[in-house]
């Protein structure tokens, strides 16, 4: 059932791009003090003293261990897999990454009645094309014709159309 | 009735039914057979084991997962959460990871799959900026590699 756990190659091969891409570095320590202190303020400073315990900022995509990130992402659909690789250049790599094309196989079984990937098409290019660049006044024939079929799909390409 | 020792040195007492919904408790219960000794979880603090625990209770009843049920596995998933699940999940960023971290340790499948479709749902409809703000994802995309991809859009739009 688990994709996650079942699936050893998926995991070892995000343990590879997790660990080689390079640690999106982040002011996490101090920018909760900046926020108390930046406005300039005893009113801020005393706010922040009265706090019991500073939230911490949790960088998901480094603290998460993978098979957890990878359970988290299968519940998603193309057009959300989609804005996350437009996130920063990590989650770019990664998702556009053929190794990683068994998270976009998931994503598009979690949509109802999606086309199945044609030819020619890697699973980045067909998303992007599916929940982007489909229902275009003088797209080609060919393409409408795709977009017709997929005619289901209407209410995620109009939510990735109305978010992006 | 089991004990449980936190990281922070809490002592919480449960019901052998409770404590098993943990995979990891149920096999060490078995393993080592029941006795007074507390078990250490030394990855679980008191805060965090309380939340655990409260959701324990709440399905102490409920059947236990298939194990490994694995034949197909790219059928559709859905994020449906039960209505009890998203008020007990409704909490701050920090204790869902934490819960969300308690559940894959302690091997709690079903707490798991609530904490990660949760953080799913977080992330539908969100877009590219709204998903960096939320998960603390730096853009580390240059000025020019960020314009390229707004161009990318925007030959999409002109179409």
């Amino acid at each position: 059932m688990d994709l996650l756990s079942s699936s050893s190659s998926l995991l070892s091969i995000a343990d590879v791009m997790f660990s080689a891409s390079p640690p999106v570095s982040l002011p996490s320590a101090s920018s909760g003090k900046h926020r108390a202190t930046s406005s300039n303020g005893i009113t801020d400073r005393r706010r922040l003293s009265q706090k019991r315990k500073p939230k911490r900022l949790i960088k998901w995509f480094e603290e998460t261990p993978n098979s957890i990130m990878i359970q988290i992402i299968s519940y998603l659909k193309p057009a959300h897999l989609l804005r996350l690789s437009y996130t920063n250049k990590t989650m770019r790599a990664w998702l556009t990454a053929p190794e990683t094309s068994p998270l976009w196989v998931q994503a598009r079984a979690n949509v109802h009645g999606l086309p199945s990937l044609p030819r020619d098409f890697t699973e980045w290019t067909y998303a992007a094309f599916m929940f982007q660049e489909i229902c275009q006044v003088g797209a080609p024939a060919a393409l409408m014709q795709l977009a017709l079929s997929a005619a289901r799909c209407v209410e995620e390409i109009a939510l990735a159309w109305s978010r992006w | 009735m089991i004990n449980l020792t936190t990281s922070d040195n809490e002592t919480f007492t449960v019901d052998k039914k409770v404590a098993e919904k943990s995979v990891l408790i149920k096999n060490m219960l078995e393993d080592v057979g029941e006795s007074d000794q507390a078990i250490p979880l030394p990855n679980v603090t008191a805060s965090v084991l309380k939340k655990v625990l409260e959701w324990c209770e709440h399905h102490k009843d409920d059947p236990a997962p298939p194990e490994n049920e694995d034949k197909d596995d790219t059928r559709k998933r859905t994020t449906d959460i039960s209505e009890w699940d998203q008020k007990f999940i409704a909490v701050d960023q920090e204790m869902l990871f934490e819960i969300i971290l308690a559940a894959n340790y302690l091997d709690i499948k079903a707490l798991l799959d609530v904490g990660c479709k949760t953080v799913a749902n977080m992330i539908k409809g969100k877009t590219p900026e709204e998903i960096r703000k939320l998960f603390n994802i730096v853009n580390d995309f240059t000025p020019e590699e960020e314009a390229q991809i707004k161009k990318e859009n925007e030959w999409a739009e002109d179409r």
